[in-house]
């Protein structure tokens, strides 16, 4: 019963992982928050249903979640982002345009799947079923099995990008400061793309994790996780890729701990409670007061 | 009546749009005045229908009570800036929610309507006058300025002399004093206080009056309140279509008037001066 209640935080722990590692890359490339980023993973998850419908290949499913959510995160930083310009100083007026533009994004996308969808769940293709044998705890551990691989996988793929690759070099020069790295001769708007066009690819692969353990897909799911994600990104601070895992796991633990021993009612509200009493307790400012 | 209603609405979102202007002002994005609104509202509701105390002092009661637990969260998050700030109190008011849709005295997931219906267009357009000029007068004192400068180094602040968490603490409770007096009249026009209404969405939405009208100047929050409570209405014809065409607004509002409304205006009042 632990045994198999710890295995559920851990897979839990796991999805918020995914989430927020393609959220974090956002947010410390670009600095904003993109509140469209839950929305964004919720395309990705419809764009995986609709090839499902033609093929039961996981592959092909994964790489239309991948592309669709790509796309919707390529459209929603040129259409959405971009135009407002650098948003440097995070309490500039420009920088809450930047989230008004994301939440705008948010309320068009949900409301286009529900529009196009229906506003009810569809059931999305259990991948995990192979595996399945008698015995429900070797079932579960292998569902946590896969998904941590994925978070790990994912993890360190998204950390031998950054510290490894010319484009990781560049992406965290724009990360310390986008003035000084476009003196330095980077073209600060394509790796820009770039970051944004892989933290989609991101938000695909994570769905396709997601909606396959889960089983199914609504047009709400994208708030939902989207605002875990979110928890898991501050708590962990800006940019803090290794912070994720350790940061997702705790919030699993907590949410699963609050189940079994409260209600499920209460399931969210004690992930926010960590969240208050981590920041309350917190003794420095993770952001650093404007020294100017 | 659906127009005296839509015109207390207007009066309702106007008290939080300067809600979210004064936080804003001191530098400061709180997300849960969703949550001092409904807690405002059943306060209101109940000192009001139980305790049968004049609507008006039912009301003020309300807001004092918020302003106190929101200058206890100022306390409490004293420590923190920017995102983290915004995102603890975003945690705060998601909490509260889900406590309310939890709690049958809350109404619980129905939400609370154990109210007699009351609305007086008269106190909305009052108290709305009272605060506006209060703002006039605000806009216009040191207390405007020094919250100005903080927002914009808070080092220089405190050099300059000023007392940078009173100034913080009072700008949060004000905030959440106008969001209670907000719910309090709402609940007794419309009746009913939904557990959605304390949460995240809603707490958004009067962030985002706040953003597009501007935080330059009060007046752009008070007309993109108008024009934003218009929006919806307008669009009635389709409830999933009214929402893409809503976020569409917001979408092109941030991409076109990145300044925001106040800021669109005096940009044009600029050049005109300069053309002249």
């Amino acid at each position: 019963m632990i045994a198999q209640q710890l295995l559920n935080a851990l897979g839990i722990g796991c999805t918020y992982a995914l989430i927020a590692l393609g959220y974090n890359l956002i947010f410390g490339v670009l600095k904003i928050v993109n509140l469209a980023y839950g929305d964004i993973f919720m395309v990705g998850a419809f764009s995986g249903y609709a090839c499902s419908l033609f093929t039961t290949n996981l592959f092909a499913v994964s790489v239309a979640a991948m592309f669709g959510s790509a796309c919707a995160s390529a459209i929603v930083y040129f259409i959405g982002i971009r135009p407002i310009g650098h948003v440097s100083d995070i309490d500039s007026h420009r920088h809450l345009m930047v989230l008004a533009s994301t939440i705008g994004w948010s309320f068009v996308l949900e409301n286009l799947a529900i529009l196009t969808c229906g506003a009810y769940p569809h059931s999305f293709p259990h991948f995990y079923f192979e595996l399945r044998s008698s015995s429900v705890i070797v079932n579960t551990a292998l569902r946590v099995g896969i998904e941590m691989t994925a978070a790990l996988v994912m993890m360190c793929g998204l950390l031998l990008l950054l510290k490894k690759t010319r484009l990781g070099l560049r992406l965290r020069a724009i990360s310390e400061n986008p003035e000084l790295s476009s003196c330095a001769g980077i073209d600060v708007w394509k790796d820009q793309t770039f970051a944004v066009l892989i933290s989609g690819v991101l938000a695909g692969a994570a769905a396709v994790l997601v909606c396959g353990s889960t089983g199914m897909v609504s047009p709400f799911i994208g708030t939902s996780y989207g605002m875990k994600g979110l928890v898991v990104i501050i708590i962990a601070g800006l940019g803090n890729v290794n912070g994720v895992l350790w940061i997702s796991l705790l919030l699993g633990l907590v949410e699963v701990a609050s189940v079994n021993l409260f209600s499920s009612s209460y399931r969210d509200g004690f992930a926010f409670a960590a969240l208050v009493l981590l920041l309350a307790c917190k003794a420095r400012p993770a952001f650093k007061v404007d020294e100017r | 009546m659906y127009y005296i209603q839509l015109w207390i609405l207007v009066a309702v979102n106007c008290l939080l749009a300067l809600a979210s202007y004064v936080t804003l002002g001191a530098g400061l994005m709180v997300i849960c005045f969703g949550a001092f609104f409904g807690v405002g509202a059943v306060v209101a509701a109940v000192l009001h229908s139980t305790y049968e105390l004049p609507l008006p002092v039912a009301i003020s009661l309300s807001g004092m009570l918020c302003a106190i637990c929101g200058i206890a969260m100022a306390v409490l998050f004293t420590r923190l800036r920017g995102f983290e700030f915004a995102i603890a109190t975003l945690g705060l008011g998601e909490l509260v929610r889900i406590i309310a849709t939890n709690m049958p005295d809350f109404g619980g997931a129905l939400g609370f309507s154990r109210v007699s219906l009351d609305p007086q267009p008269i106190l909305a357009t009052a108290i709305l006058c009272f605060i506006g000029v209060c703002f006039w007068v605000f806009e216009r004192s040191q207390a405007r300025r020094a919250l100005a400068l903080i927002r914009s180094s808070e080092i220089r602040a405190i050099t300059m002399g000023i007392d940078v968490r009173a100034h913080r603490w009072v700008a949060v409770g004000i905030g959440a004093l106008l969001a209670g007096i907000a719910g309090g009249i709402y609940i007794h026009t419309v009746g009913l206080v939904e557990p959605e209404s304390y949460g995240f969405a809603a707490s958004v939405q009067v962030l985002l009056f706040a953003i597009i009208g501007g935080t330059k100047d009060f007046k752009g929050p008070l007309i993109a309140a108008t024009l934003l409570t218009a929006i919806p209405e307008v669009l009635r014809f389709s409830p999933a279509l009214r929402m893409v065409l809503y976020g569409t607004c917001l979408v092109a509002t941030a991409v076109f008037l990145p300044d925001g409304i106040s800021g669109w205006w005096k940009s044009r009042v600029a050049s005109w001066q300069h053309a002249r």
